[in-house]
């Protein structure tokens, strides 16, 4: 058998031969002893890694790695990022923490209005930032669904005095702000910020806490945003 | 626990030991707490990707790997399985692992990927960062390789 031969059994063995192919190959298959002995010895090593390395034994995580995952890591993480991983990791887990009410830190009106707008319509990025009308800067980091089904984005908004990272949710139309607080680790507009760079703990668990899954992905946030967050 | 018990077995097969496995996990996800990731990654896909990379710098560090010897009378399961099926897995296990240690670690990387975490060719592309044509021709001849191996075996 030559490699394009082997490449064809292991394609349909992974089921990733287009339908048409893969009914050309169960013909051949039929046709060619030779070649259907080939794909069963493949499926037999097939065979013999999953139940080495596929069991449900394999898949046990020590406790104290899932502790990891559970425990704060205030000084050692960085707000909203390590919880996206942390998030996903222990997806479907029941790790994530339960219902608590939040914190309403209140702002004036017109900046409320601006960040609002801000909110409804941008889309997360790691290093572009958004010109805000009264001269700051607004950056969504991510988003994610709470616990209570409402839509929550963590954002950065930096004025020239201070930097604040907070999390507003969406309920009934209005973004709401629930946690803000100064974010010490100054964000330029380019830089990779080091790990533990930021201080915003309150945030980093609030969304410890309310997050109920993981964060959205780049495209299931712009499907939201296009459909103004339904 | 889907992803993190999928990581797992990854460690797993990568390693050839239970041990051996926890210990990359664990170092796996210290990384990602310690290190972050970028805003615009997808974190399960970040996360295999930094178990790859934790797993090259420990072959790295290897002069001499001989991971599955010692597995065998090291192994460390949760649970405490009979002696008679600890002898079988561990003869499973045993084969298994001495003939995923001939293949080339790339390819070694993108079967497991594919074949025990049951991830697909683009999503194997995507964690080991190269195309989808090379995660194919990567598998086809591992596989190749592992056939290979298990009729020299059987002849001898």
């Amino acid at each position: 058998m030559n490699e394009q031969e082997y490449e064809l059994l292991s394609r349909y063995l992974d089921g990733e031969l287009p339908a048409a192919e893969a009914r050309e190959l169960r013909e051949r298959l039929l046709a060619e002893p030779q070649l259907r002995a080939e794909l069963d010895r493949m499926k037999a090593v097939n065979a013999r890694l999953v139940a080495t390395f596929g069991s449900d034994e394999a898949g046990q995580v020590p406790e104290r790695i899932s502790a990891l995952l559970q425990a704060p890591r205030r000084d050692h993480r960085r707000a909203g990022w390590g919880f996206a991983v942390a998030a996903s990791l222990l997806a479907g887990t029941g790790l994530l923490l339960g219902p608590q009410l939040g914190q309403f830190a209140g702002n004036d009106d017109s900046r409320e209005a601006l960040l609002a707008g801000a909110l409804e319509d941008t889309h997360s990025s790691a290093d572009s930032w958004l010109d805000l009308a009264d001269g700051s800067r607004f950056r969504a980091v991510l988003s994610f669904a709470s616990d209570n089904g409402d839509w929550c984005r963590e954002y950065l908004l930096a004025a020239p005095e201070q930097t604040l990272r907070g999390v507003s949710c969406r309920r009934d139309g209005t973004w709401s702000t629930v946690v803000e607080e100064a974010d010490n680790g100054l964000y330029s507009t380019s830089a990779y910020r080091p790990a533990g760079a930021s201080q915003a703990d309150n945030v980093a668990a609030y969304i410890e806490l309310h997050a109920a899954d993981i964060p959205l992905s780049r495209s299931q946030e712009a499907r939201l945003i296009a459909s103004d967050w339904h | 626990m889907a992803e993190l018990s999928g990581l797992r077995k990854f460690c797993y097969s990568l390693t050839g030991s239970p041990h051996d496995a926890d210990d990359l996990l664990q170092v796996t996800v210290e990384r990602i707490l310690d290190k972050g990731m970028p805003a615009d990654a997808h974190p399960a896909k970040w996360a295999y990707r930094v178990c790859k990379n934790a797993w090259i710098d420990e072959l790295r560090s290897r002069e001499v790997r001989q991971r599955y010897p010692q597995a065998i009378g090291d192994g460390q399961y949760e649970t405490a399985p009979s002696a008679e099926a600890t002898a079988s897995g561990e003869r499973q296990i045993s084969d298994v692992a001495a003939a995923l240690d001939q293949l080339p670690e790339e390819q070694r990387l993108a079967l497991t990927l594919v074949a025990v975490d049951g991830k697909s060719y683009a999503e194997a592309a995507d964690i080991l960062d190269v195309p989808v044509g090379t995660i194919m021709s990567r598998i086809a001849r591992a596989r190749k390789n592992l056939v290979q191996y298990y009729s020299d075996t059987e002849k001898r």
